[in-house]
C-alpha cells in the first residue's frame, strides 16, 4: 500500500516527461526557432521600408543625374589623357598664355597610407581577400603632366584658378616661375607646371543603405567646384602687397 | 462537536491512505492534462508563428524585386557618393596654390621683386626664392611678414649679393629665401580680392 503513491508519482513523471520531450519540446524549438526567423525577417522588412525611402528621395531628387555627369566628368573612370591635354591649352588660352610645351607621363597609382598597410597585411598573412571587397588596386590613379607656359603673372595667376576650379580634378604638384627682364621689352614671364589629373576605374564603396544616402554636402561639393581655388580675402598692411611681383618696383 | 472514529486502526489508517493516494492521483491527472493543453498551445502558437513568418517571407520577397528595378538608380548614387569621398580624401592633400601665391604676393615689401620662384609641395623646402630689392632691411621685412603669415614657415635667409647700377639707375641687392609651406589652403574662403597695390 505504501507503494501505491511513488508509483502514481512515477507514472505521473512518465507521463509529463513524454508530453514534455514528445510534444512541448519540439513545438518549443521550432517556435524559438521561427521567432528568430521573424525578427530577423521584421530587420530585413525594416531595412527595405528605409531603403525605399531613400531610393524615393533619389527618385523625386531632380539634380541626381546631373550631379552624376559633374562626378563623371570630375573623376572620370578613364584616363582622358587627350582631353586633359586639350582642356589644359584651353584653360591657358582663354587666359592668354601661351602653351610652349605640354608632356605627359605614364599614369600611376596615387600612392596612399592604406596601400601600404594593405600589402604589410598581405604580407602577414597569404590568404587571399574574399572576392566583391575592394582591392588596392582599385583606389584613384593620376595622369602625370608638365605645362611650359608663357605670357604675364596676372594671367598665370586666372590660370592657376581655373585648373583649380575645372570641371575635372587636378592637383599642381610643382611650380617653377621666372621672368627675364630684356632691354627696352617688357619682363618675360614664363612658368613651368607640374600636376596630376585623377582618375577613378571601380567604385570601391561598399554597397549598403548608408552609401546609397545622398547628403545635401555630397551634391554642394559638386555644384559648387569652382569656390576651390577662390582668392583669399586677407587684411593687407601698409608697404606690403604687389599685384605682380615679378614685374619690376 | 466530537468527532469520534470507532474503527480499528488498521482500517482507519488505510481509508486515510485511500484518501490521500486520491488527492494526490487527482493532482497529477491536473498536472498531465496541464501539460497536455501546453503542447495543444504550443502546436497552435507554432502554426501562428510560421503563418506569420511565411507571410513576412513573401513580403520581403516582393520588396527585394521591387527594389532590384531601381538597381540603376541605386548605382548611380553610390557612384556620386564614392566620387565624393574620394574628392574630400585627395582635396586634403591638394594644395591650393592661387590662395598661396596670392598669399606670398600680399606679404611681399613694395620695393622687392621677384626674379625665380620655385614652388614644390612635396619636396623641403617648399619654396625657394631668387629676387631684387633695394636694402637689406627690405629683406628682413619680408623674411618676418612671411614667418608672420600663417601660410608659411621657416624661413631661411640664403643669400644676398649688391650688384652696381648702370648710369643714373641705383644698384640692386640680389638675395635667396627658403620656406616651406604651413597650410595648404585656407578655410573659409570668400571670393572678394583684397585690394593691393
Amino acid at each position: 500500500m505504501k507503494s501505491k503513491p511513488a508509483v502514481i508519482l512515477g507514472i505521473t513523471f512518465l507521463l509529463v516527461a513524454g508530453i514534455v520531450f514528445l510534444f512541448i519540446w519540439p513545438v518549443a524549438s521550432s517556435i524559438w526557432q521561427s521567432w528568430q526567423g521573424l525578427k530577423e525577417t521584421k530587420a530585413n522588412l525594416k531595412e527595405i521600408e528605409e531603403t525605399k525611402q531613400v531610393l524615393n528621395a533619389l527618385k523625386n531628387n531632380q539634380q541626381l543625374a546631373n550631379v552624376g555627369e559633374i562626378a563623371k566628368k570630375y573623376l572620370p573612370e578613364d584616363q582622358e589623357a587627350g582631353q586633359l591635354v586639350i582642356e589644359l591649352t584651353a584653360m591657358a588660352e582663354a587666359n592668354h598664355l601661351k602653351v610652349e610645351q605640354t608632356t605627359l607621363e605614364k599614369s600611376k597609382e596615387e600612392p596612399k597610407k592604406e596601400e601600404e598597410t594593405a600589402k604589410s597585411e598581405t604580407k602577414k598573412s597569404p590568404t587571399p581577400t574574399p572576392g566583391g571587397s575592394p582591392t588596392p588596386a582599385e583606389k584613384a590613379k593620376t595622369v602625370d603632366f608638365t605645362v611650359k607656359i608663357s605670357g604675364t603673372f596676372a594671367d598665370f595667376m586666372n590660370f592657376l584658378e581655373s585648373i583649380e576650379t575645372s570641371s575635372r580634378l587636378i592637383a599642381v604638384k610643382d611650380i617653377a616661375m621666372e621672368s627675364k627682364a630684356e632691354k627696352d621689352k617688357p619682363t618675360a614671364f614664363s612658368a613651368q607646371m607640374t600636376g596630376s589629373a585623377y582618375y577613378k576605374k571601380k567604385v570601391t564603396l561598399e554597397k549598403n543603405l548608408e552609401n546609397l544616402k545622398l547628403a545635401q554636402e555630397t551634391l554642394d561639393r559638386f555644384f559648387n567646384l569652382k569656390t576651390y581655388g577662390q582668392p583669399i580675402n586677407l587684411t593687407g598692411e601698409e608697404g606690403f602687397g604687389r599685384t605682380n611681383p615679378f614685374e619690376n618696383y | 462537536m466530537i468527532n469520534i472514529n470507532l474503527l480499528p486502526p488498521q482500517l482507519k489508517m488505510r481509508r486515510i491512505a485511500a484518501r490521500r493516494n486520491a488527492s494526490l492521483l487527482s493532482i497529477c491527472v491536473l498536472l498531465v492534462a496541464a501539460f497536455g493543453i501546453l503542447a495543444i498551445i504550443g502546436q497552435s502558437l507554432k502554426s501562428t508563428v510560421e503563418a506569420y513568418l511565411s507571410t513576412s517571407k513573401n513580403a520581403i520577397e516582393k520588396e527585394t524585386s521591387v527594389l532590384t528595378e531601381d538597381e540603376e538608380l541605386q548605382d548611380l548614387a553610390l557612384f556620386v557618393n564614392d566620387r565624393s569621398k574620394e574628392t574630400e580624401k585627395i582635396n586634403d592633400e591638394r594644395v591650393f596654390w592661387s590662395q598661396v601665391i596670392q598669399e606670398l604676393n600680399n606679404s611681399v615689401p613694395v620695393s622687392v621683386q621677384f626674379v625665380n620662384l620655385t614652388a614644390k609641395s612635396s619636396k623641403t623646402p617648399n619654396f625657394i626664392l631668387q629676387g631684387n630689392t633695394t636694402t637689406e632691411r627690405e629683406i628682413i621685412k619680408f623674411k618676418e611678414k612671411l614667418e608672420a603669415s600663417s601660410f608659411f614657415k621657416d624661413v631661411t635667409f640664403k643669400s644676398s649679393n649688391l650688384t652696381a647700377g648702370e648710369k643714373d639707375t641705383p644698384g640692386k641687392l640680389q638675395f635667396a629665401l627658403e620656406f616651406n609651406l604651413e597650410n595648404k589652403k585656407v578655410d573659409g574662403i570668400t571670393s572678394e580680392k583684397k585690394d593691393i597695390k
